[in-house]
């Protein structure tokens, strides 16, 4: 029941979200995953790496656009709170000082959302409008 | 143990040596070990420790390098990591050490694969690569760079535990080492101290025995001597202590019995002292000896003149004990005296009986000892001891014997020396009661020679002097031989006096101022008669040089008279005697006495000044004389501290001479008036050259109460004759320097004298060379006195008639002598025999003089001296002394005090006498002057 009411929520909420001035990108996951709603904060924490496992014990995937796609530059603003140069240059850092892998940067929405459906653990964003192919958009707040 | 303190100091520091070595050694190799450990974890776990983060750093700049490549897509930069590959791998390299090699190989390996695919990503990501490719190789690359990071883990772990062990390692090494050289210390220190306790005891312990030792010694006693524990230096010293004991003890010894011989020796000096007794020499040597060698009995015996020995000296022998005497071979005391060693008779007791000086006890030794002076045995000591006979006793016998022997001479000689002295005392008492017996003898002989002789003498000259009545030249030429021959005995009869005074040493000098030329001529006038005789010319020469002479006139005289009269005597007839006197040295003169005789040979020379010696002797003798004369001027001379000499040359003549002190030393003759003027009396000037005759015409006047100047020579006439007014003068007209009538011109040129009356002398009568001068007489020689007082008279020049004179004398002959003489010359003349009777005449009749003879019977001059001189009347009045008395020192001091004058009886009769009393007693009227210290 709570469920549903949750993800009635998240839809009304993609709804709202799919107004371009409003959200130009949205993040889905497996549709394995249970969850429908991700804190801002815990999705910043796994695409930086620094969550490592959904709250069910499964590893997270992140995956990224590429970066000059809008929506990376949207999401990288809106979650992680820096830009995506930054982001990079944080990556840079650790990855040659071996405290952590980057999520893969995929060339293209459809590509993110092949990635996703491939990987039960994975999350990722897309633009707005993109075919999520039955992955599951997860309501951030 | 016996080890010198050398050894056992050398082994104390041994030892504390060899200690020590061990010490340092020990610590060497312990602080080697800790080094050891040290170094360990120096070199393997220290390196360790910083090479980690060196290594981490290196890697983290590789990383940087491909983040820094990738950040500004610069491929430069990415190829530029190969080169902190490299360093990174050097730095691996260069601590080989501190890495296990296999680990460092992989680790080399694993950073290898890390660039590589570091170097993959980064050209992917710089090539925009983003993918999940990508990102796989980067998880590949993480992985190697995980593997890198393990293995630097790995490779640089550092095991706390290994470092731990390392460090408690070197801890337990040091702690083990500590403990080590604790105990090595430990041991040595106790050994040390075990060493030194061990070499102290034994020190402590010689020393010990060492002082006592010395305190024995110190406090003489040598008998323990210092025990000698070990061989060390203290053993030795003990030793050399213990021989340094013997030798002290000899010499103990050695001195103990040097004492106790000198002990004897002193003892025996001490009681053999002083003047002593053979008997107590022998009684106190025995005494001595006996007590020295405790020996209860012996006895000396002395050796008689003929041999035998008598005992003499005992110690506890009894009395009747045998063995009192015995002849030298008799029993072992006779043997003795055969002998000259000291014999020891040692006798097991009661087993031999002994023959010996001593009967008594049972002896064990007995010790005969011959005292042997100049070689012969005069005495035998026997000592008999109860105790056995030491050496020491024989020493000391031997060295006291001499001692005794000597005392024992000493004291006979001083025995026989005492009983010579007595007799010799005896002897010279004898003598000496005789010598004075002698002396008295000739006192009293010359005496009673004398005074008869004296009247003789006196009243031959009254008679030859023609004074009782007219003579025939045959009675006048005989009295004139008696005179002579009177005045010789007289002379002989003093010398004869002298000569005993000489011996017996009491001849004395009384020496007073006198006037050379006049004593001379005194004696040239004694002797002018015998000179005419024999027509001998006497001459007479005094240098004036010489001075004010003080000498006894009458030894003067005397020694004068004797030179003339020999050479009067040896001169022949027409010869010349000469008398010289000149000055000898700054304080004496010579008088010498020359003549023209036969001369005396040189042989005969030593002989003229002996006693009783004459050069003619026997049956030729040829001239008369005693012999006495010349020994006597010798005596008289020397006396006087002069000598006498004569030299001579046979047929030629001789020259006696004497020199004699000018101021002689001696009893100065005490102040007695010499004054030959006296007030109030007429002053004659006798101006006559011929002492002869000088002093007769001086005897004349003097006589006859005038007061007499003389002069020899015109120009003392004429000196005198300036210097005061005179009565009246006589002159010879044959002066030496002018001829009389020159002076008689002179004087009547003016002056005092101008008108003075002269009575002219004269050989010849010769009255015309006298004329034309105003003379009162001329008188011609010879002189007859008579006539000079009348022409005196004639001349208004009178001697006035004069008081009474008090004669005192025991001989009637002396009183008549007198008495007829001082008639003559004016005097009244009160006789008295004795002093009593004097005493009272001097009472009654005031007279104006006192003639004195000393030797009276009852109340002697002396007396009568001190009673009169208490009198109203005597106090004043001249005492005159006319004696024939040898006159001795305190005489004269008595006579000093209350006499005026000491005229000598004897053979110029009584002219002496009247001179002296013509000094005293003034002319007619005129007050008696009074003497100085007269009251």
């Amino acid at each position: 029941m709570r469920i549903g009411v949750f993800i009635l929520i998240a839809l009304a909420a993609a709804a709202v979200a799919a107004e371009p001035p409003r959200s130009a990108y949205v993040v889905i996951v497996h549709p394995a995953n249970r969850v429908s709603r991700i804190d801002r904060k815990f999705l910043a924490e796994a695409f930086l790496r620094r969550a490592t496992r959904w709250p069910d014990d499964t590893p997270i995937h992140p995956v990224d656009l590429g970066p000059d796609a809008r929506a990376r530059i949207r999401f990288s603003e809106d979650v992680l709170s820096r830009s995506v140069a930054s982001v990079r240059s944080y990556w840079q850092q650790r990855i040659f000082s071996g405290q952590g892998l980057p999520p893969p940067e995929l060339a293209d929405d459809e590509a993110v959302v092949a990635y996703v459906l491939g990987h039960p653990g994975a999350v990722g964003y897309v633009a707005t409008g993109t075919a999520l192919n039955g992955a599951t958009v997860l309501e951030v707040n | 143990m016996n080890l010198s303190f050398r050894s056992k100091l050398l082994a104390l520091v041994a030892t504390a040596a060899l200690a020590l070595v061990a010490l340092v050694v020990s610590s060497a190799i312990i602080a080697g070990r800790v080094e050891g450990h040290l170094d360990d974890i120096r070199r393997h776990y220290l390196p360790k420790l910083g090479l980690r983060p060196q290594l981490e750093a290196q890697f983290e700049r590789i990383q940087r390098g491909f983040q820094d490549a990738v950040a500004a897509s610069d491929t430069e930069k990415l190829a530029r990591t190969a080169e902190l590959k490299k360093e990174f791998l050097q730095q691996l390299a260069q601590s080989s050490g501190a890495v296990d090699p296999g680990l460092a190989a992989a680790l080399e390996q694993a950073v290898e694969d890390f660039h590589s695919k570091a170097l993959s990503v980064s050209t992917r990501l710089i090539a925009r690569e983003t993918g999940e490719g990508v990102v796989a190789q980067m998880g590949e690359m993480q992985a190697s760079q995980t593997r890198v990071a393990h293995l630097l883990d790995t490779a640089t772990v550092f095991d706390k535990a290994e470092l731990t062990n390392a460090f408690s390692a070197a801890a337990d090494a040091q702690r083990i080492g500590s403990r080590i050289r604790l105990g090595l210390s430990l041991a040595c220190l106790s050994m040390v101290l075990l060493l030194s306790l061990w070499i102290s005891r034994d020190m402590l312990a010689g020393m010990a025995h060492l002082t006592a030792g010395f305190r024995r010694f110190g406090e003489g006693d040598f008998r323990s001597p210092i025990p000698v524990v070990a061989k060390d230096e203290l053993g030795v010293l003990a030793r050399q202590a213990n021989q340094m004991a013997q030798s002290l003890q000899r010499l103990e010894s050695e001195r103990s019995r040097v004492d106790s011989l000198k002990g004897v020796q002193s003892a025996l000096s001490e009681q053999l002292r002083g003047e002593l007794e053979p008997r107590e020499v022998a009684d106190r040597a025995l005494s001595v000896l006996c007590r020295s060698l405790q020996c209860p009995v012996g006895a000396l015996y002395s050796a008689d003149p003929d041999g035998a020995f008598q005992l003499l000296g005992r110690h506890a022998v009894s009395a009747g004990a045998g063995g009192l005497s015995f002849r030298p071979g008799e029993g072992l005391a006779g043997q003795a005296a055969l002998q000259t060693e000291i014999t020891v008779v040692q006798a097991p007791a009661d087993q031999l009986r002994i023959t010996s000086g001593l009967a008594e006890g049972s002896p064990r030794a007995i010790a005969l000892v011959p005292l042997i002076r100049f070689g012969k045995v005069t005495a035998i000591l026997e000592l008999v001891s109860l105790q056995p006979w030491s050496e020491l006793s024989t020493e000391l016998l031997a060295s006291a014997r001499e001692t005794v022997a000597i005392a024992l001479d000493v004291a006979r000689g001083r025995d026989e020396l005492r009983s010579l002295l007595g007799e010799t005392q005896r002897q010279a008492a004898e003598l000496t009661r005789a010598g004075t017996y002698k002396s008295q003898f000739l006192a009293n002989m010359s005496h009673e020679l004398r005074t008869p002789l004296n009247a003789i003498l006196g009243f031959t000259q009254l008679l030859h002097e023609g004074e009782v009545g007219t003579l025939s030249g045959e009675q006048r030429e005989f009295l004139g031989n008696v005179l002579t021959s009177g005045r010789h005995l007289l002379r002989l009869i003093n010398d004869v006096l002298d000569l005993a005074k000489v011996e017996s040493g009491r001849l004395d000098f009384r020496p007073e101022p006198i006037d050379l030329p006049q004593v001379i001529g005194e004696v040239n006038a004694i002797l002018r008669t015998t000179a005419a005789d024999k027509n001998v010319r006497v001459e007479t020469a005094v240098d004036p040089a010489i001075g004010p002479v003080a000498l006894d006139p009458a030894r003067l005289k005397q020694v004068l008279y004797n030179y003339l009269s020999n050479a009067l005597k040896f001169t022949p007839s027409g010869g010349l005697v000469t008398v010289r006197a000149a000055p000898e040295g700054a304080d004496f003169f010579r008088l010498e006495v020359h003549d023209t005789g036969s001369g005396i040979e040189p042989q005969d020379l030593p002989r003229l000044f002996v006693e009783f010696q004459q050069l003619d002797t026997g049956a030729t003798k040829k001239h008369a004389g005693t012999g006495l004369g010349l020994a006597l001027t010798k005596r008289i001379v020397e006396a006087q501290g002069g000598s006498v000499g004569v030299r001579s040359t046979p047929g030629v003549g001789s020259v006696f001479h004497a020199v004699l002190p000018r101021q002689a030393t001696g009893e100065a003759r005490p102040a007695m008036p010499q004054a030959r003027s006296r007030a109030g009396a007429p002053e004659i000037l006798v101006v006559e050259d011929n002492p002869a005759d000088q002093t007769l015409i001086v005897e004349a006047l003097s006589g006859a109460g005038y007061s007499v100047q003389t002069a020899a020579t015109g120009a003392q006439a004429l000196a005198k004759l300036r210097e005061r007014a005179f009565d009246a003068m006589t002159l010879d007209l044959l002066l030496p320097d002018m001829s009389g009538v020159d002076l008689l011109a002179r004087i009547r040129d003016g002056g005092p004298n101008a008108q003075l009356p002269v009575i002219v002398l004269t050989v010849v009568a010769e009255e015309g060379a006298v004329a034309g001068f105003r003379v009162s007489d001329v008188l011609a020689k010879p002189i007859e006195t008579a006539a000079l007082l009348d022409a005196l008279r004639r001349a208004g020049v009178a001697a006035e008639r004069r008081g009474a004179v008090l004669v005192v004398d025991d001989d009637p002959g002396c009183l008549r002598l007198m008495e007829a003489t001082l008639g003559r010359s004016g005097f009244q003349t009160i006789c008295r025999q004795d002093g009593e009777a004097a005493l009272q005449a001097a009472a009654e009749s005031r007279p104006v003089a006192v003639v004195l003879d000393l030797i009276m019977p009852r109340v002697d001059g002396f007396e009568f001296l001190e009673r009169f001189r208490r009198t109203e009347a005597g106090r004043r009045t001249p005492v005159i002394v006319w004696t024939v008395k040898d006159l001795s020192a305190h005489d004269h001091a008595r006579l000093r005090e209350t006499a005026h004058a000491v005229v000598a009886k004897g053979g110029d009769g009584a002219v002496s006498l009247l001179r002296e009393l013509n000094t005293f007693l003034p002319a007619a009227g005129v007050e008696v002057r009074r003497e100085p210290g007269d009251g």
